[in-house]
């Protein structure tokens, strides 16, 4: 089948015909096996793998945030924000719609490392 | 006798059960963006819980727009062995006061809906066990 793509960074589309000819694959063949392995590939992140990488990526730089809420949507640092009422603003910007995002108060969430009590808690054990 | 009395500003009615009914709270949620969670929602009382808000993970979703990073999550031990919990940031309005709060739901399981003693200890409640009321009180 015939495949018209617009709107193609020129660059990205200059580099991937390169990267094409250097492996020996015409166009279509090097387009049919990156969708495969984009596809396969069971490294297609979820967002709460993003946002939790990116998060990571930017750890070190928490202390500076201290009392702020910092944000991470879309595999991105988003920014920190004095008020819930800015994170929402920053969040209801962004697109496509959000489905997870971290949102963290330095310096006021805790980390609890102990196990805490749930006294004769017990809830039905189905994969989620 | 401490001599302490209390002002009711508003009571709940027991939650019949089986053999003996249990106190509730009732509460608006919203998530980080704003928006309200479509129903009032009914939460056990149970100070057998550590945590704040347990909701059901179809619950869940709608606040994981404000999720905690996963080192950040809770682990509890129960009856059953220790279960992984996701927490997100929420707030929580009872009575015309809004704070902000946990929510929480297991990894893995269903959840359930109950309200324990992290944001328990933030209110004042009598629960008048007689009348079957549990009041928010000042």
């Amino acid at each position: 089948m015939t495949l018209v793509v617009k709107k193609i960074d020129e660059r990205k589309l200059r580099e991937f015909k390169a990267e094409a000819i250097r492996r020996g694959l015409t166009l279509s063949q090097a387009v049919e096996e990156a969708i495969e392995l984009w596809l396969s590939n069971s490294a297609l992140l979820s967002d709460l793998d993003v946002n939790n990488l990116a998060y990571i990526r930017f750890k070190k730089n928490l202390a500076e945030y201290k009392g702020k809420y910092v944000v991470f949507a879309l595999g991105s640092f988003i920014g920190a924000f004095e008020s819930l009422e800015a994170v929402a603003k920053a969040l209801r910007r962004l697109r496509p719609k959000l489905k997870h995002a971290i949102v963290l108060k330095v310096g006021y969430d805790k980390k609890i490392e102990e196990e805490l009590e749930w006294w004769g808690g017990a809830i039905e054990l189905e994969a989620a | 006798m401490v001599g302490r009395s209390y002002r009711a500003r508003g009571c709940i009615k027991y939650k019949s059960s089986i053999l003996a009914p249990y106190p509730i709270l009732r509460m608006k949620l919203y998530n980080v963006l704003g928006e309200e969670f479509p129903e009032e929602l009914e939460f056990p009382i149970d100070t057998g819980y550590e945590g704040s808000l347990m909701l059901q993970r179809r619950d869940y979703e709608f606040f994981m727009v404000g999720e905690l990073p996963r080192e950040y999550w809770r682990t509890y031990k129960t009856l059953v062995g220790r279960i992984v919990m996701r927490v997100a940031r929420a707030i929580a309005e009872i009575d015309n006061m809004k704070f902000e709060v946990y929510v929480e739901a297991p990894y893995y399981g269903y959840g359930k809906r109950l309200i324990g003693r992290e944001i328990l200890n933030k209110l004042k409640l009598v629960l008048d066990g007689p009348r079957q009321e549990c009041c928010l009180v000042d």
